[in-house]
């Protein structure tokens, strides 16, 4: 009885998924006798999960999507195939196919999602690639949850298709507002790579989120489209000037009984924290609390700076700073300042929130030309990074993907008068092979090394010729001493202190830019991050 | 950085005679026009480069044919700004205006504000421009002026101070809003939200965020209310959320009561573009969209544009005989706050009533309290 019991509590699990409109099970259920079919392929005990889901419903699909399953032997069940007939296929096809692994889903693209038979009669799922079968990416901790997923992606994008489908010819040229529902998707090349619904929720000032849902790929970094659309939604928030909170809800659909969904309305209950951000979270050191509806904004706010991509040293200093993270993340993470330049303000600027959110109008010029010569300083060593990554390359185009490792330590100590924005830089090559650099020289020849300290003076030729000579008394040695490109048209006027480097040793390189170009690139910068919060 | 001020005689500015051979007068007659734009709105992205380029030709010629009468720290100067925006270029016109302005931004800084004062009396003596510069901070750094202090606030905002006892006060002020709003749950809920807002941002004297949870209807009577004649007068600091822009405190204060006339009616909506269906249904619009929402301006200077747009256009009615304007919402709450701000000073003094009516969903058109009401009589 105690037995009959357990099992029933077993199979409930399933319950949900075989009352599902959208998804739909086999007639005819396999037995005990097709189960030992499978058992006879495997060395360890299939696991009862499994058994307990194929049990209840066989074979599963819905929307364009099927899992595998087992079907019943000798029994009018379709053709289609199961899970028994792939491992075999699979099995004489591909000679390399791992011995542990009973087919759940076969994908485009040669991926195959995979239940482990193991000792241990977990029932974790993976996904792998039949060209790289020795890769396995967790897609499941175990089956039940890998099946809640698939569901819930099932129905991600049936609520986005009904919503598209439901629009008419006017939606098309309504600018959404950011309080109403937006539905995206995330590309990469051909893929999509995640789907999202999200709104700015005006009552609570925070992030609904209707649909979450992200492609698991092999050829995918590992967490990857989640991160990327963790980031999109919490970024998001932060331009919609709310909270970082997220609550993940149901939708409601027209009113009228309309194909479409309510711009407006979501029912009150809430859905889970969809599975593959509870486990990227637990895995960047984020703990979601199991069953919640959504996160808290100082949540959101360690999700945040997780999920964007920031140098260590950046990590280091955002605790010790009072910017809020969100607005540095989210500089980031747009791309409307790159990571070192980020890291050039926070450091060295009086306030740095005020240059990242572009506070400052041309018109209000004693402060814009405090940040505009920061800026400028900031402009040019993130020049000298690119250029210094992919010394060995064609050019220093953002397109080659392909970058040489490189450390730089901007946090040396401000040396007495000299202005911080001069501070020396050092840039280090962590495989000691010297830096190449091939900007013009004022002054002799500059020698590669594998360390390279330098320094700026983004000034005007008319300042540079006034302040140059002093300023290199004051800093001492350095490996080399950076200037707008105005120097080259003007060596003229700058003869004295090309001479006083000269005489100690600093080599004066001319960076591409002038500093009439660098203004017009930092006004752009300037309105972006400015326009950036909506 | 350092902040150098400098006198500069001739440049020769506008209205001097001379050959402009630093291109100073044909700058400063940009700077100007630009200027003009910039108040007016009108500016446009290609202005701004403009602009840009032209300070930067004075300041270049003013470190060449100028007289250094100022080292100051920057960052300080800066400090004691913060929240007024701060001009390198003063023509010789100009300079007197600036000494006010500097005077008062810096009052209560001792030595540093003598040192800005004395280089400002310096160019009202010489009948100069007075331009400044900056420069970073390995200029000979022994003659610059510090400021051993900083304020604690924006300049504009320095003026309201936390008052617990007027923020209780305003618990009794007559709550108007939930008769507009009746049976609509969000808005009251909203609205009362607000109150509480309002009550703290005075209680603690911060700012009040704007544009994030109540909207235009719903700001436009929680602020009707601190106008009731029951209601004591004070001010809010307004803190526009999304660009983190501070606009000048908002002032309010019992409005004086005035008797009905009615006797010309004026329609309006207030910003063109955002709800064309009512087009028909006005007789114009009160803010042209295109010179609200500018590309690169913060709200709160879309709310200082439309404030100042307002007022003289305001009293232009009152002259015309205009005694009732009606006025129908189309959304964003820097235009809404903007046009309350110089309709609660313009009233004051005019015989002006204006009417607010907000398109609420299905309950479609809704009068609001009017400025003044009729029963404020």
């Amino acid at each position: 009885m105690a037995e009959h019991r357990q099992k029933q509590q077993t199979l409930s699990r399933w319950q949900p998924l075989t009352r599902d409109r959208l998804v739909r099970t086999a007639r005819h259920l396999p037995n005990e006798q097709d189960l030992a079919d499978v058992q006879r392929q495997f060395e360890h005990p299939i696991p009862d999960a499994w058994k307990s889901w194929v049990l209840e419903c066989g074979q599963v699909s819905g929307f364009g999507r099927a899992l595998l399953g087992l079907r019943a032997r000798g029994r009018d069940n379709g053709d289609r195939e199961d899970a028994l007939d792939v491992l075999m296929l699979l099995r004489l096809t591909e000679p390399t196919f791992p011995r542990d692994l009973l087919p759940l889903e076969v994908l485009p693209d040669r991926q195959v999602q995979c239940v482990v038979v193991a000792a241990d009669r977990s029932s974790k799922v993976v996904l792998i690639d039949l060209d790289r079968v020795e890769l396995r990416h967790e897609a499941g901790v175990e089956l039940a949850d890998f099946v809640y997923e698939w569901r819930a992606d099932l129905h991600a994008m049936s609520s986005v298709v009904s919503e598209i489908a439901g629009r008419t010819d006017s939606d098309a040229y309504t600018l959404l507002r950011p309080d109403e529902w937006s539905t995206r998707r995330l590309c990469s090349q051909n893929v999509i790579v995640a789907l999202l619904q999200t709104r700015h929720n005006r009552d609570s000032n925070e992030r609904d989120v209707a649909v979450f849902a992200v492609a698991h790929l092999s050829a995918f970094a590992p967490g990857a489209p989640v991160r990327w659309a963790l980031t999109t939604i919490l970024t998001e928030s932060y331009q919609a000037g709310g909270s970082l909170a997220v609550n993940f809800v149901r939708r409601s659909r027209a009113r009228g009984g309309g194909l479409g969904y309510d711009r407006q309305r979501t029912e009150g209950r809430g859905q889970r924290i969809p599975g593959p951000i509870m486990r990227w979270a637990k895995s960047h050191g984020v703990q979601l609390k199991f069953g919640s509806t959504g996160w808290d904004h100082q949540t959101g706010e360690r999700l945040l700076l997780a999920a964007t991509l920031l140098p260590d040293s950046m990590r280091e200093l955002l605790p010790t700073t009072t910017v809020p993270v969100a607005t540095v993340c989210a500089a980031v993470a747009t791309g409307a300042w790159p990571a070192l330049d980020t890291e050039i303000v926070l450091r060295w600027a009086e306030d740095p929130v005020r240059i990242l959110t572009g506070v400052v109008q041309q018109d209000d010029r004693v402060r814009y030309l405090a940040d505009q010569h920061l800026l400028r300083t900031a402009l040019i060593l993130s020049s000298l990074d690119r250029h210094l990554r992919k010394a060995d390359q064609a050019s220093a185009s953002d397109e080659d993907d392909t970058t040489r490792s490189l450390v730089v330590d901007i946090r040396s100590t401000q040396h007495g008068s000299i202005d911080v924005t001069s501070t020396v830089v050092t840039f280090t090559s962590p495989d000691g092979a010297p830096l190449l650099i091939g900007w013009p020289v004022l002054n002799g020849s500059f020698t590669p090394a594998p360390t390279m300290r330098v320094s700026v003076l983004a000034l005007q030729t008319d300042l540079l010729a006034m302040v140059g000579s002093d300023y290199l008394s004051a800093i001492g040695p350095i490996d080399a001493l950076i200037v707008p490109a105005d120097a080259l048209a003007r060596r003229r006027e700058l003869t004295e202190f090309v001479g006083a480097a000269l005489k100690t040793g600093t080599c004066v390189l001319a960076a591409p830019d002038y500093t009439t170009t660098m203004d017009v690139a930092i006004a752009a910068r300037l309105d972006q991050a400015r326009m950036s919060r909506q | 950085m350092i902040a150098t001020f400098w006198v500069v005689e001739r440049g020769p500015w506008p209205g001097q005679d001379g050959a402009d051979v630093d291109g100073v007068q044909s700058a400063a007659d940009i700077i100007a026009v630009i200027e003009r734009r910039l108040f007016s709105g009108e500016a446009a992205a290609e202005d701004r480069t403009r602009y840009r380029i032209a300070c930067a030709t004075i300041e270049r010629a003013a470190r060449k044919i100028g007289t250094p009468v100022a080292h100051v720290d920057a960052t300080d100067l800066l400090a004691w700004f913060e929240g007024q925006p701060l001009r390198t270029v003063h023509t010789p016109t100009e300079v007197a205006e600036f000494a006010q302005t500097s005077a008062a931004a810096l009052h209560g800084s001792g030595g540093f504000g003598k040192a800005v004062a004395a280089a400002t009396r310096k160019a009202l003596a010489a009948q100069a421009g007075l331009v400044i510069t900056v420069e970073p901070s390995y200029l000979g750094s022994a003659d610059v002026v510090r400021s051993d202090t900083r304020p604690p606030r924006p300049v504009a905002s320095r003026v309201v101070e936390a008052n617990p006892e007027l923020a209780e006060l305003l618990d009794g002020v007559e709550r108007s809003a939930d008769d507009v709003f009746a049976s609509d749950r969000w808005r009251l809920r909203s609205t009362q939200r607000l109150r509480e807002q309002i009550r703290l941002a005075v209680a603690t004297g911060e700012p009040l965020p704007i544009g994030m949870q109540a909207k235009h209807e719903v700001l436009t009577e929680a602020f009707r209310e601190l106008h009731h004649p029951g209601a004591p007068s004070g001010m809010i600091r307004l803190l526009y959320a999304a660009h983190g822009a501070e606009s000048p405190p908002f002032r309010f204060g019992p409005l004086p009561a005035r008797p009905y006339r009615g006797t010309k009616v004026l329609s309006v909506g207030l910003m063109s573009i955002r709800h064309t269906e009512a087009d028909a249904e006005v007789s114009g619009y009160w803010f042209r969209n295109r010179l609200v929402s500018v590309p690169g301006r913060s709200q709160a200077e879309d709310e200082a544009y439309c404030y100042r747009d307002s007022v003289p256009r305001l009293h232009r009615l009152a002259d015309e005989g205009v005694t009732d304007l009606v006025v129908r919402h189309t959304g964003y709450e820097p235009a809404a706050i903007g046009f309350y701000r110089a309709v609660a000073e313009v009233i004051r003094e005019r015989d002006l009533r204006v009417q607010p009516q907000y398109l609420i969903g299905a309950r479609g058109v809704v009068a609001g309290t009017p400025w003044p009401r009729v029963a404020d009589v």
